[in-house]
């Protein structure tokens, strides 16, 4: 039988389902509570919407969705094919970008008990106990509060402590060199950190699935952003002709010419960087490959009988673009977004490593390799695993986009 | 196929090559120091930053020296090039006798060179490094020096420098490296100067961006000297290459290495740490005017919040100490030993702020009060992992309080515009204290204070703290210093974080090394093999 | 002919210096419009208002925003981009030392490039070597995806810091005077083998897909073919007849190439420590150099100008001999 892309989304999902069972169950227990208590006290439980908060609910709810649509169309065309390098990448992406929440054990900014966590090498572990909070379960609020306390990934807990070792009646501890009594009522878990700790005993592996967000959200939303502005100065460009075209692509000559990583770093340090300003940035220098494609494009389309005789049909500006120019810059457009993709990830990574990133503390996939370079000597896994995943990450980018556009121009196949 | 051998063949040999090529070059009597840049100017007018006023010591030599007295801690002076310093009229003026000494072309070193050295160092056109700290003399609305009236030339060897009325003068008034004034083009002084030096070392070779070679001046002669032939500053920008080349003997001596290489270095026989106590602080400046900041409790509240141990202990390896005030632990006479660090003690904290009207009524973990939820932005400077390491344990230690930090890491040259702007609420950021102690220009809320950026007014301190700058007896002024930070302490207009120990390694063969809170490579020229 | 090629470049060289033109005016506006005045630094609240005076009209900050852009203009023309505030020298002085070392760092990885570049090339389209192919294929496809300073600290881990073999640090040992003029030749190369390595692996394979396209290309056209089938050497119908066919898209991409390398290989001057532009250019925007930025930033674009120029103008010598080859 052909292993095919939809039984790779299937066994994933299952797979996560058998290792997170607790959490995922626990979700959908929450997103009751959390109903219940919007009944109970309204203003209360719409305070303690959060982005992690809807982030649970979300991979909760794809949780059941993926699969239902997976099978709903498991005969499209996309999910039939035979299963490759690349399919199984980009499923394991999607499937890490979209259950973060899920996937990862902790928050990637928690740290507890730095003199037991810090700097572990990968497959260590440690005894992660949980002192049990008494009481304050009267209500459906005071339930949600709870079970969201300990459901979602928080950056901090206040009743959880990491320790070296627990004895085999489960009495006392042993941190460091000093053993003590475990408090009672609580339990213990031992948590292995399959990628190590970082410097803050932070879980790498943690990170690095939190990262993937980052890194690629900032790729998507900069090469959106790309693509919007080549695609629409291309277009204006080549409809207009004359003196606008002229000026735009000298203008698009200029930026060409310019070294752009410093006109980044130079607007970057005079306003300040956020990830916001990050992504508009890194967008808004690099629309002019997808301008100088998309003009030639438009002119060459101008000439066509197709389109001469769409405008002699009357078609406006708005038809004219969207009916007959569109569609036929489609697979330029898409191959260059996809690189364009690949190239904003390695400037953010690049960004990121000469410290010069999002400015804030999110865990980017560059920013982690310039953070694990001070460690150099003492953890090579802090620079080794966010290393590999972007590596795999790109050069998977660097495959999609070769076959998109072998498979829309047949002609470039070689060999 | 062949062309494909060849290429194999020549990085073979590279290898070969590479591997047989040691460091076996005569290293006799040079010291090696890493250091992290280039310098930009070698002009001593310009040597602001970095590496580039030590090497302006080392070329250009002082009136006067200093040593380090680590008994009473503090700061001991004595003549150099000044064969007697004698202080007249009750301290309004000072007569100077130079010793014979030569530059490096022979000539000698006049009184003239200091009234030129004064003359230059205060030329406004010219914005030197010393432009602005002559505050002792008499000087036009330029702050330049009236020389005329400052400097009397009584014979060959000796001049008298006049300060201004009510002036308190005291050594490090005069205490800047002279310059030779025929080495300056007169009309342009602007220009680098001709390569004549008076100090221990003579500058010898610099390649940018790679190194800078001093060696000995043969014409100077002083009987503490070393047998070191040849200083060279080898600039080596990348942390973990210092350290891999400090290993292999490749350099003699490293500054500010990071705690987390200690143990692992320290076990190596051929180098040696020195462990100076720091004079550098960090802390997080608050607002002390913004409506959040500007309740003493709540400032003490955010200090007990923070458990400064942990950060102490995980990131410095307790190489440094926590702070309580601004003076620091090595000035013994001044540090006043009775006030104890505000220590983490999240209780304390909890019920500073549930008394101050915050709690969490949503259960949201953040407090609230009126309305308004606790939460606030700390900036910091981009790229100092002590900081990163800090400002997340701080994070999740307000977290743990009920606040909710936002950390936002901006790039350096733009924070500390903001800084000095006082465009932040709350910032992390460290001091480097100046010897001997200064406290007026960070605490006085008034036109004295340029650094005071978290708007801290207590007219009791700016009293005290005229009256210390003015005093002239060392115990009474160490008294009111004690007083002062006790005041401060109680205060509590930043959150003290801790003093940071200065980790210096080098080679376990250099002798009479005495490193001290001076600085790692002050006095260097005294050192031996 | 040679009347249309001078034309040709003429034109190009004009619409450059139109570039150009339009770089520094953009430059000098950002600059001017930044937070901050660039005089800050110079200018303290103690100084009476007639020294501050004399410092802004220093800068020409006391005249309106045109009349500085023309002086600024003018003064652009003649290379004088005023005083590096960093290091208190000509702007131009400051960087014609880091000058040199980009450009010659630039070629010889430029060389390297193109040469391994071709070779893997030649390799995949005449050895027909399945296996190597695929392997040629897959390292290319991880060269594109590998990011320069992966690469740098993965060649410093293994080569400086396990093996202990290579220097990861600088252009030359102290004890470089010492040397020998062979020993000192030794000295650069051990320094540059690690640099250049990193830097030019993602350009060779650049090349080494763009040279085994156009070659394959033009090796099934009819008439390689035919020289085949005569006879003719194998390394001679290469020289002569397949590479100036494929060379015009080789050029272009050495072009842009070469300009990339010499505006500067940041991260790469960064990892290794090495005095590049590239790293002159960001302490210079680090520490608010802005004379020095202006400068480099000129000095770069001018660079990439040149570095495409150069390329159009040997494409046009390549055309020639074509045309030659075709015509006898």
């Amino acid at each position: 039988m052909k292993i095919k892309n939809s039984h790779i989304i299937f066994f994933l999902l299952g797979l996560l389902f058998l290792l997170k069972f607790n959490t995922i169950i626990s979700s959908y227990y929450l997103l009751y509570l959390f109903i219940g208590s919007l009944f109970s006290e309204f203003n209360n439980t719409i305070s303690n919407i959060d982005l992690m908060l809807l982030d649970v609910f979300l991979s909760a709810i794809l949780f059941i969705v993926a699969p239902l649509l997976t099978y709903r169309y498991r005969k499209y065309k996309l999910l039939v094919k035979e299963l490759n390098f690349i399919s199984v990448i980009a499923i394991i992406l999607l499937t890490i970008f979209l259950f973060a929440p899920v996937i990862a054990n902790f928050h990637p900014d928690f740290h507890k008990n730095i003199n037991v966590t810090k700097l572990l090498k990968p497959f260590s572990s440690k005894v992660l106990i949980e002192q049990r909070i008494q009481g304050a379960s009267e209500s459906v609020f005071d339930k949600f509060i709870s079970l969201r306390n300990s459901t979602i990934n928080q950056p901090f807990y206040s009743n959880k402590f990491f320790v070296d070792n627990v004895s085999s009646d489960n009495k006392s501890f042993q941190q460091k060199d000093t053993e003590e009594l475990l408090p009672p009522g609580s339990n213990s878990k031992r948590i292995y950190f399959v990628f190590g700790t970082d410097e803050l005993g932070r879980d790498v592996f943690s990170r690095i699935v939190y990262g993937a967000r980052v890194s690629l959200s900032i790729g998507i939303v900069a090469s959106l952003i790309s693509m919007l502005l080549g695609v629409f100065f291309g277009f204006y460009s080549g409809y207009k002709g004359g003196a606008p075209d002229f000026i735009l692509n000298k203008f698009s000559d200029l930026f060409l010419a310019f070294p752009i990583i410093f006109l980044i770093i130079f607007i970057i340090s005079l306003w300040g960087s956020s990830f916001f300003i990050l992504v508009l940035i890194l967008g808004i220098t690099s629309w002019m490959p997808l301008y100088k494609l998309v003009r030639t494009d438009v002119f060459s389309i101008r000439n066509k009988d197709y389109y001469k005789s769409a405008v002699l049909l009357g078609l406006n500006k708005k038809q004219l673009l969207l009916k007959e120019i569109l569609p036929a810059i489609i697979p330029i457009v898409v191959v260059n977004i996809v690189y364009q993709f690949a190239n904003v990830v390695l400037a953010e990574s690049a960004l990121s490593y000469l410290g010069l990133g999002t400015g804030s503390n999110l865990p980017s996939w560059g920013k982690m390799i310039n953070e694990g370079q001070s460690y150099l000597y003492k953890g090579w896994w802090l620079i080794f695993f966010p290393g590999m995943f972007l590596l795999l990450t790109l050069s998977f980018i660097n495959i999609l986009g070769k076959r998109i556009s072998e498979s829309l121009n047949p002609l470039s196949k070689n060999d | 196929m062949s062309s494909l051998y060849k290429l194999l063949s020549f990085f073979l040999l590279i290898f070969l090559f590479a591997s047989c090529s040691g460091n076996d070059a005569s290293k006799k009597n040079t010291l090696v120091i890493g250091v992290d840049s280039d310098v930009e100017s070698l002009n001593p007018l310009f040597a602001y930053s970095g590496i580039e006023p030590t090497i302006a010591e080392l070329l250009y030599p002082s009136l006067v020296k200093h040593s380090w007295d680590d008994n009473a801690g503090e700061i001991k002076s004595e003549p150099w090039i000044a064969e007697y310093i004698e202080w007249l009229n009750d301290s309004s003026a000072v007569k100077i006798t130079l010793k014979d000494v030569k530059w490096s072309d022979g000539k000698k070193i006049t009184p003239e060179d200091v009234k030129f050295s004064l003359e230059i160092y205060s030329n406004a056109d010219l914005q030197s490094r010393f432009y602005g700290t002559f505050e002792n003399f008499k000087e036009d609305k330029d702050l330049r020096i009236l020389i005329e009236e400052t400097f009397t030339l009584d014979n060959e060897n000796t001049f008298t420098l006049h300060f201004k009325d009510k002036a308190k003068p005291s050594y490090f008034d005069f205490d800047f490296p002279i310059l030779p004034a025929h080495a300056f083009n007169k009309n342009n002084p602007k220009e680098d100067p001709k390569n004549i030096y008076g100090g221990p070392f003579v500058l010898d070779k610099r390649t940018k961006e790679q190194s800078i070679t001093l060696k000995r001046n043969k014409n100077f002669s002083d009987a503490s000297v070393g047998n070191i032939e040849k200083i060279i500053f080898k600039v080596i920008p990348d942390y973990n290459t210092r350290i891999l080349q400090l290993k292999n003997s490749e350099i003699d001596i490293c500054e500010d290495v990071k705690p987390d290489d200690a143990d692992e270095l320290k076990e190596n026989s051929r180098i040696k740490m020195a462990q100076v106590k720091g004079r550098e602080y960090d802390y997080i400046g608050l607002n002390n005017n913004s409506p959040l900041f500007k309740n003493v409790n709540i400032r003490k509240g955010i200090s007990y919040s923070i458990n400064k141990n942990e950060i102490l202990g995980e990131f410095l390896l307790n190489y440094g100490e926590l702070a309580n005030a601004p003076v620091a632990p090595v000035f013994k006479g001044q540090f006043n030993k009775s006030l104890q660090p505000i220590n983490y003690n999240i209780n304390a904290a909890k019920s500073i702020f549930t008394s101050e009207g915050w709690k969490d009524n949503n259960k949201n973990g953040i407090l609230e009060k009126g309305g308004e939820e606790f939460s606030f932005t700390m900036y910091i400077p981009a790229g100092n992992p002590r900081r990163d390491f800090a400002a997340n344990v701080i994070k999740n230690n307000l977290k743990e309080a009920g606040i909710d930090l936002t950390v936002q890491q901006v790039e350096p040259g733009t924070f500390f515009d903001n800084m000095f702007q006082k465009k932040y609420d709350c910032w992390m950021a460290g001091w480097v204290v100046p010897i001997p102690t200064q406290l007026e220009p960070y605490f006085h809320s008034g036109e004295e204070g340029i650094f005071n950026l978290f708007n801290y007014s207590n007219k009791d301190v700016d009293k005290l703290l005229e009256q210390a700058q003015s005093e002239k007896n060392k115990t009474k002024k160490n008294e009111l210093y004690k007083l002062i930070q006790e005041k401060i302490y109680n205060d509590s207009p930043i959150v003290f974080l801790y003093w940071i120990d200065n980790l210096v390694f080098y080679n376990s063969s250099l002798k009479n090394v005495n490193i001290t809170p001076l600085g790692a490579l002050h006095n260097c020229w005294q050192w031996s093999y | 002919m040679n009347k249309t090629i001078l034309k040709l470049l003429l034109k190009r060289i004009a619409s450059s210096l139109l570039l150009i033109f339009l770089i520094i005016t953009i430059l000098f506006f950002l600059l001017r419009i930044s937070p901050g005045s660039p005089v800050q630094k110079f200018i303290s609240e103690d100084f009476s208002i007639e020294l501050s005076q004399k410092i802004k009209s220093n800068f020409q900050l006391d005249k309106t925003l045109f009349e500085q852009y023309g002086s600024f203009i003018a003064q652009a023309v003649k290379l004088d981009f005023g005083t590096s505030y960093n290091y208190n020298l000509p702007v131009f002085s400051v960087i014609k030392d880091y000058l040199i070392f980009t450009v010659i760092f630039s070629f010889i990885s430029l060389i390297v490039q193109i040469k391994a570049g071709s070779l893997f090339a030649f390799i995949s389209v005449y050895k027909k070597n399945k296996y190597l192919n695929g392997v040629l294929d897959s390292v290319a496809i991880f060269s594109f995806a590998l990011p320069s300073f992966l690469l740098g600290l993965l060649l410093i881990y293994i080569f400086s810091i396990i093996l202990g073999i290579l220097p990861s640090n600088g252009l030359t040992s102290i004890n470089h005077d010492d040397l020998s003029v062979l020993g000192k030749f030794w000295d650069y190369v051990i320094h540059l083998i690690l640099p250049v390595l990193s830097l030019s692996l993602t350009g060779t394979f650049i090349f080494y897909k763009y040279i085994k396209e156009s070659v394959s290309e033009v090796s099934r056209k009819n008439f390689i073919l035919n020289l085949q089938a005569i006879g003719e050497k194998k390394s001679k119908i290469i020289l002569y007849h397949v590479l100036p066919n494929s060379i015009n898209p080789i050029l272009t991409i050495a072009g842009l190439e070469l300009g990339a390398l010499l505006s500067g290989s940041l991260i790469t001057e960064v990892l290794f420590g090495l005095p590049g532009m590239g790293r002159l250019t960001i302490t210079a925007i680090l520490t608010r150099d802005y004379p020095l930025v202006i400068g480099c930033t000129f000095i770069s674009g001018l660079l990439i100008i040149f570095a495409n120029l150069l390329a159009d103008f040997l494409k046009t010598v390549f055309d020639k001999r074509i045309i030659n080859t075709l015509n006898n």
